[in-house]
């Protein structure tokens, strides 16, 4: 294996460790420099109290922290899956599901999520 | 350029570059030291000196099209689940940029225009970087602050 891969795991399970164990709710993580400096949510606020709480299996709350965070994740990992482990199988299945379509269809959802999580 | 050196078992001549030693006629058994090299060792296994024993008529590209280069199958990279998960996590909205150079590659690849559509699968590998990076930048700044802060609790105690 190469020792990059070796990285990347290492770094995953010690975040996924920290954020198992601490609760971001409770404050003692970092706060969105986005939201810091302009005062609205971006698409990516809120993951980490999604993260804590999908690590403990609370999917509802999960869903209430960041709305986008459990189908990007499942997506992602679907993506990752396919990628590393067949990276030539199913060449179909990858363009029609990561591909040109998928980009502009992730970019119009994730700016109209962006927009309306700051209307309502 | 390197420098390539070579000796006869007696002497050592040298140092020569590759187009010196085109004129040297070199075997593919004589030995050759290069920078990096612990030992002599036959030209033939040095690879960047391949040139020096090919066949002249090898470099006379004679019937098809030599033109074309190899093209590879498929479109290269287009970093959107990387690009999505920068915006989702790292709480910076330069994946969404990622994300919009994602949306290019394919449709650049399939007209043609390979060359752009390698560009745009590095510009969505950098802006996925940019994001990562400045994730990372905002971690250590806040350690670096909660540390300081730790100090400076001590201290006032």
């Amino acid at each position: 294996m190469k020792i990059k891969t070796i990285i990347w795991i290492a770094g995953g399970v010690i975040l996924i460790v920290i954020y198992g164990l601490l609760d971001p709710a409770a404050g003692h993580f970092p706060k969105c420099p986005f939201r810091m400096l302009t005062g609205l949510l971006c698409p990516g606020c809120g993951s980490q109290r999604a993260i804590h709480q999908l690590l403990h299996g609370h999917l509802a709350a999960s869903f209430q922290y960041n709305q986008l965070f459990l189908p990007a994740i499942t997506y992602a990992a679907m993506g990752g899956i396919i990628s590393t482990l067949a990276p030539t199988k199913w060449p179909d299945v990858r363009k029609s599901f990561y591909g040109t379509f998928a980009a502009y269809t992730a970019l119009v959802i994730i700016l109209a999520f962006a927009i309306l999580r700051n209307i309502f | 350029m390197s420098q390539y050196y070579y000796t006869d078992g007696k002497e050592r001549f040298g140092p020569y570059t590759l187009e010196d030693l085109r004129g040297k006629n070199l075997t593919s058994e004589t030995l050759i030291w290069k920078e990096g090299l612990t030992d002599w060792v036959p030209a033939k296994t040095v690879s960047d000196l391949n040139s020096l024993f090919e066949p002249a008529e090898t470099f006379l590209p004679l019937t098809s099209a030599p033109y074309a280069p190899p093209l590879p199958a498929t479109a290269p990279k287009n970093w959107l689940v990387e690009s999505i998960l920068v915006t989702i996590l790292c709480c910076l909205p330069f994946g969404i940029v990622g994300i919009i150079h994602a949306t290019k590659v394919e449709a650049l690849w399939n007209t043609g225009q390979r060359d752009a559509a390698y560009t745009a699968s590095k510009e969505a590998a950098k802006w996925v970087k940019i994001g990562l990076i400045s994730w990372a930048i905002c971690v250590g700044l806040y350690l670096l602050f909660i540390v300081f802060g730790v100090i400076a609790g001590f201290g006032s105690m």
